[in-house]
Order: C-alpha cells, then sequence, then structure tokens
C-alpha cells in the first residue's frame, strides 16, 4: 500500500509543476517570480495543518499518556516545522523583489517565525529530557505553538501590515489560477501526510527495538 | 524576467529542503534503533 502512495506522489508532483509553469497564466505586474505564491501559500496550510495535528496529538498524550499519540505527535511536528521553514524561506525570496527587502518585522512573518522558534524548543525539549518527561515538557511546548496559529491567521486581518491575505476576496485569483492553487494544495497536503505517516512508522520501530 | 532568478531559487529551496527531510527519513530508518 505504501509503495502505491510512493508511485502516486511523483506523478502527482510533477503534475503539479507542469500545471504552475505552464498552465498558470504569468502574472501581469509581478511576473514569473509571483509563481513562488502557490508552493509559499500551500506549504503554510500543510504547516498549520501538521502543526494543529501535532499539537492536538499531544494534548491527546498528555490526558491519555499513550506513546502511539506521542509518535504520532512528534512525527506531525517534525513534518510541520519542515514546512515551516519552507514558509520562512520562499517568503523572503518572493518579498525580496516585490518589496524591495527580504523580512520586514510585519505581524504575520514575526508570528510565524515565532512559530519556528517553538517548534525548535520542542525539539531541544526532546533532547533535553529523556521519557515520559520529554514527552510531556514537548506536548506542552506543542500546546504553546497551537496558540500562536490564529494570530498568524488573523494578523493581517487584526493589524494591516505589509503581508497580503490571501483568502479574502476570492474573484481576485483568475480561475486558472485559483485551480492551480487548488490543486497544488491538495498535492503539498498529500507530500506532508505521506511524510508523516513515513516519519511515523520508522519512530514506532524504533520504538519497538 | 529579472524576477526568474527569485522564481528559481524559491523552487530549488523547496525541493532541496523536502529532500533533504526524505534523506533525514532514510538515514532514520537505517541507524541503529533507540535504546
Amino acid at each position: 500500500m505504501k509503495k502505491y502512495i510512493y508511485l502516486m506522489l511523483t506523478p502527482a508532483l510533477a503534475l503539479n509543476a507542469y500545471a504552475i509553469f505552464y498552465y498558470a497564466p504569468l502574472e501581469a505586474t509581478q511576473g514569473i517570480v509571483q509563481k513562488i505564491f502557490y508552493v509559499h501559500v500551500a506549504s503554510a496550510f500543510a504547516m498549520y495543518t501538521t502543526l494543529i495535528a501535532g499539537a492536538s496529538l499531544g494534548v491527546g498524550y498528555l490526558i491519555r499518556r499513550d506513546d502511539a499519540l506521542d509518535a504520532w505527535s512528534v512525527s506531525a511536528m517534525e513534518v510541520g516545522m519542515l514546512f515551516c521553514t519552507i514558509v520562512l524561506t520562499t517568503g523572503p525570496i518572493w518579498a525580496k523583489p516585490m518589496w524591495g527587502t527580504w523580512w520586514t518585522w510585519d505581524v504575520r512573518l514575526t508570528s510565524t517565525f515565532f512559530l519556528w522558534l517553538i517548534c525548535a524548543a520542542y525539539f531541544l525539549l526532546r533532547k533535553a529530557f529523556s521519557g515520559t518527561q520529554a514527552k510531556r515538557f514537548s506536548a506542552i511546548m506543542a500546546v504553546l505553538g497551537l496558540l500562536d496559529v490564529p494570530i498568524i491567521i488573523f494578523a493581517v486581518k487584526l493589524w494591516r501590515g505589509a503581508h497580503p491575505a490571501v483568502l479574502t476576496d476570492k474573484a481576485a485569483l483568475p480561475a486558472e489560477m485559483r485551480q492551480v492553487f487548488i490543486l497544488t494544495i491538495i498535492v503539498i497536503q498529500f507530500l506532508a501526510w505521506t511524510l508523516v505517516t513515513t516519519r511515523r512508522s520508522i519512530e514506532e520501530k524504533r520504538r519497538v527495538h | 524576467m529579472d524576477t526568474l532568478n527569485y522564481c528559481i531559487a524559491g523552487y530549488a529551496v523547496f525541493a532541496g529542503l523536502i529532500l533533504a527531510y526524505v534523506l533525514r527519513l532514510f538515514y532514520l530508518s537505517r541507524s541503529h534503533p533507540r535504546k
């Protein structure tokens, strides 16, 4: 089963790349750099889903003390941190030609960076402690990350900064761009959850031995 | 086409980070299990 999922992932990514570079039209003012939008925003969605799941599973671990929940939690948190890193690197690469600067201390950017630091703290706690202490303390840190997520999502609406809102005006995105955007979200979610399940099965094997 | 380099850099970073994580998973699956 796992083999078929991996086999499906490759053509899905290839089709997505084709859709981004050949099917989606070129944006009139930004030019080709606007293509970063698809992977940047879809990665942000993958970051939200994996980190929300990771923190929720951490809460589950705190309540039930079930090691299986911790294995799922650490896997989702790790993939979440990967996508957070992607968001924080592709963002500045897109910002430089558009805003003229790599970084600005806008609320959305700062709160996303704060989320990355929480993820780093999560893994530092797992290294610093051992056994149930590591699992318990890191789960508490994951909950702090969960509290930061709504700040990132609503930052654009609450405090008007440099970062644009993505899902406020649906009519702003032409049909072809919207189709490619939705396809990219689906493919990147598929990629993220394949990575989470693979990481979880490795974690389970490492714990059994 | 001034921004083409930024576009290439963005996608290279995405692909590089995903590939690095896949390599980490490969390494973890082959490394000695945790005590």
